[in-house]
């Protein structure tokens, strides 16, 4: 690598995502509602997978790359999980919602009063 | 030519960690689940497009394939779950803090029980969205404070946030529309008939 400030650069980036990773952890502790923890924790999912990105530049192995990819696909199974959890209060219920209200379960208060 | 190149990519990496940082104080700041779910998605497709093709510059070129993998694929399911995400959180009933925006899928609790004492016909339930009334309710102060009537009596509750409110210049019809939210809660049919005689 010709360009002698590398290092520094990587270091940077992955200081200003760490930043944003607290920020958005701040918002999933703080979140009046649970929609708020999920789109937070979905926020710090990404800024994972970008923070093992630039991690790998920095340690030279961009092989870490691969670990990301599949850290990205987890994170978007993972919200759809939570959020399908937190409207059918269960991973195995029924999938139309809508026709046929009697056959759903009763969704749990899962928000902050 | 190898200096210019990772120039461009430290363009593009201090853009994509400028577009982050913004993004998660968006995510502490704005006041509304919706407006912190923009704060979101903004930061993942614009943030993320930013740091991981910043990092092209840098890389060999099957890392430049690995890269641009993750940054289709952030583009793809950020979007899908942002849009679930707001799509379960309205059904749910997570409401809007603006006190001057409004929920056009929610009726005035007056024309909903005009509808229940059967004098409109149900087709007309949900309202197509009208361009023309949501300019002429941006223009008009007192049936902006109606539509927020509408919305604070579906939601039984009362944003406490006055302050975009009072940045106005117009303080007239400001401060008219704020004594209204005041004794709403004492006398809502009252404040809804005045509201219906002055429009």
């Amino acid at each position: 690598m010709d360009f002698p400030y590398a290092t520094e650069v990587f270091f940077s980036a992955a200081l200003g995502i760490v930043v944003t990773m607290s920020l958005a952890l701040l918002r999933s502790i703080l979140g009046p509602s649970t929609y708020d923890r999920i789109l937070a924790l979905n926020s710090f999912g990404t800024k994972t997978v970008l923070l093992i990105a630039i991690a790998g530049f920095l340690d030279g192995r961009p092989e870490w790359l691969d670990l990301a990819i599949v850290y990205a696909l987890i994170n978007f199974i993972g919200t759809l999980a939570v959020l399908r959890f937190s409207k059918y209060g269960s991973l195995a219920a029924a999938t139309q919602p809508s026709d046929d209200e009697e056959e759903v379960p009763e969704r749990p208060s899962l928000e902050q009063p | 030519m190898s200096l210019a190149l990772a120039i461009v990519g430290t363009v593009f990496l201090a853009g994509g960690v400028f577009f982050c940082v913004v993004g998660g104080i968006g995510l502490l700041r704005l006041p509304d689940f919706y407006s912190r779910c923009h704060a979101a998605g903004m930061t993942d497709s614009a943030g993320a497009m930013g740091i991981l093709v910043g990092l092209c510059f840098f890389a060999e070129p099957l890392v430049i394939v690995k890269l641009l993998t993750v940054v289709g694929f952030i583009w793809l399911s950020s979007v899908v779950s942002t849009h679930a995400l707001v799509k379960a959180a309205y059904a749910r009933g997570i409401k809007l803090e603006n006190p001057r925006v409004r929920d056009w899928t929610v009726r005035p609790a007056k024309t909903a029980a005009a509808e229940a004492a059967g004098d409109v016909p149900k087709a007309a339930k949900v309202p197509s969205l009208d361009l023309a009334a949501m300019a002429d309710s941006d223009a008009d102060a007192g049936s902006t404070s109606g539509g927020e009537q509408g919305l604070a009596q579906s939601h039984g509750a009362e944003s406490e946030s006055e302050s975009e409110s009072e940045s106005e210049s117009e303080s007239e019809s400001e401060s008219e529309s704020e004594s209204e939210s005041e004794s709403e809660s004492e006398s809502e049919s009252e404040s809804d008939d005045s509201e219906e005689s002055r429009t």
